[in-house]
């Protein structure tokens, strides 16, 4: 019979409660919200064009912009929403800040070059994940970040326009347009 | 294939954007409608295709590390707050009275507030007005300035323990260091920056280092477009012209403002950003200073992927040349390429010496990630 996992007592606090301790200088609350949500975070960077790199920098900017916020949180049940548009403003942020210094610069990398790799090297996930990715890059930013707030990290409309700040309609519009565009984009690389 | 009229509502039905009873109608009408199956899976399938993209897996060992030291950064921010809100009251009251004398400093003679400088990194400056010419002396530090277009015969100048910088609606951060300027580089609009006896005219996307400057050339035409378009005085007194070195810029990621934000300015208000290669056109610039020459080269291993040597290039550059303003540039890229050798150990005595030479360095966030705790 395998054990069962027995929860840690800050395991079953509410985010609402949590995010409380954190406005109050709890710092073992952040803990427990970065034990919740790093691996949303760190996936919707992924997904809204971050380097890889990058990612896990970002990640703990995040987090402390989640910690610097925590006495605006409104203290509703889940704080996921509100946590992914605080990351998604970081990533904003950087990809601003990193715009003007790519178009200067010929890009040095904080990964490795791709290395040459035969198409018949690379696996069929992985070939998958790359045209997917491309996909999602071939997007303006402003689709994208819908389509990966509602497709793809499941936010509700109302939950994106907040995170997005913009009117819920504009959701909806951005998000089909984001659906056309890629569907094209996937179209184009299925054999 | 038919469209069906109501293919429309397959997206509808998956954003929850249809009632109930619109909900109910139409999933009646799609068991019997291919075009509208079709539609809901085609949909379903795209989220699915596109889900597999994800962040890099992390060991445990890394999410723990990861984990720490975010705690640790954590408590520094919660620490720092706590002895704030004792003293906010009196603070915020004593901001608003040196933001309110502010503001009316920096209004131009004919109307309202023009420019704005924010602190970047303790930026010693005063604010100096003479008739049409508002001016503001940065003694020490790092600012950002902010400037709105001038009316004619208005005039906005920066001036510089070694130096002026004169304005016409433009945007750019100045260091200036134990009485020099380190650098200048401007986001927006034209700037004409002057340093003993040379000039040089800086546009959007233009960076200025202080080796540059030195190696002045001979008297040279100016900017034209940006005479041409009013926004550069054209120099009237023989002054050299010496165009800028082209590279990346520091961008500000939100710094607080001397207008409205009472906040004290934070370390990882504007990102450094190393300085480009050597000018493209060497018959039209100055040529490089052996400074910028080293860094170069050393920048250029580093983008080939070459890390042994570009840390050996960059310590080498930081040996010759310790008070670049390059220096904290080079010693961040030293750390990164110790990184990508695999040399964690390396990466993490750079990066606590980083944190000591420079403890409000702009590359602070980042560096803190390669300290191993001990």
């Amino acid at each position: 019979m395998s054990a069962a996992r027995v929860a840690r007592p800050e395991e079953r606090v509410g985010d609402a409660e949590l995010l409380a301790r954190v406005a109050g200088g709890d710092v073992s609350a952040v803990g427990t919200l970065y034990d919740r949500y790093a691996d949303d975070v760190r996936r919707l960077f992924a997904r809204v064009g971050v380097r890889g790199a990058d990612v896990d920098d970002l990640t703990q900017e995040a987090f402390l912009d989640v910690v610097r916020g925590a006495k605006g949180f409104d203290g509703r049940e889940s704080a996921r929403p509100w946590v992914l548009g605080v990351a998604l403003n970081r990533a904003r942020r950087h990809r601003r800040s990193l715009a003007v210094f790519w178009k200067h610069l010929a890009m040095w990398t904080l990964e490795p070059t791709e290395s040459p790799r035969s198409p018949e090297d690379e696996t069929e996930a992985a070939r998958a994940a790359k045209h997917a990715q491309a996909a999602l890059a071939a997007l303006s930013d402003k689709k994208r970040e819908t389509f990966v707030l509602v497709a793809l990290e499941g936010l509700s409309g109302e939950e994106a326009a907040e995170a997005l700040g913009i009117p819920v309609a504009t959701v909806w519009t951005r998000l089909h347009h984001a659906r056309k565009e890629l569907r094209e984009a996937l179209e184009k690389e299925t054999p | 294939m038919n469209r069906c009229a109501r293919l429309w509502e397959a997206e509808a039905l998956l954003d929850g954007r249809l009632s109930a009873s619109d909900r109910a109608s139409f999933e009646r009408h799609a068991t019997g409608c291919a075009a509208c199956t079709d539609e809901l899976a085609a949909l379903d399938a795209l989220v699915d295709r596109l889900a597999v993209v994800d962040a890099p897996e992390r060991s445990d060992l890394e999410r723990r590390s990861d984990r720490t030291a975010l705690l640790r950064r954590a408590n520094e921010a919660l620490t720092k707050e706590r002895p704030r809100r004792t003293v906010a009251f009196a603070l915020v009251a004593a901001t608003v009275v040196a933001i309110a004398l502010f503001a009316w400093l920096g209004r131009g003679p004919r109307g309202p507030r023009t420019f704005e400088v924010v602190d970047v990194t303790r930026a010693v400056f005063e604010v100096e007005s003479e008739g049409d010419v508002s001016a503001v002396r940065l003694r020490d530090g790092t600012a950002l300035f902010q400037v709105g277009k001038r009316a004619s015969g208005q005039r906005f100048l920066v001036r510089l323990p070694d130096g002026e910088i004169e304005v016409r609606g433009t945007r750019f951060v100045v260091d200036v260091r134990d009485g020099r300027t380190q650098s200048v580089v401007v986001t927006e609009g034209v700037v004409a920056l002057r340093i003993g006896n040379g000039e040089s005219i800086l546009h959007a996307g233009d960076r200025w280092p202080q080796a540059a400057a030195a190696a002045t050339s001979a008297t040279g035409p100016t900017d034209d477009r940006a005479v041409a378009s009013g926004d550069v005085p054209r120099p009237t007194d023989g002054r050299p012209v010496v165009p800028p070195v082209r590279g990346p810029i520091a961008s500000t990621d939100g710094p607080p403002r001397a207008s409205g934000e009472p906040t004290a300015p934070t370390a990882s208000a504007a990102e450094a950003l190393p300085s480009a290669a050597p000018p493209a056109s060497a018959a039209d610039l100055a040529p490089p200073s052996p400074a910028s020459q080293r860094f170069a080269e050393a920048m250029r291993a580093f983008s080939s992927g070459d890390f042994a040597k570009a840390d050996a290039a960059f310590a080498a550059f930081t040996r010759e040349f310790p008070r670049d303003g390059r220096a904290e540039d080079a010693l961040f890229l030293r750390i990164q390429s110790k990184a990508r050798l695999g040399d964690r150990a390396g990466a993490s005595v750079l990066a606590e010496g980083y944190l000591r030479a420079f403890p409000r360095g702009l590359r602070r966030p980042e560096v803190e990630r390669f300290v191993i705790p001990r």
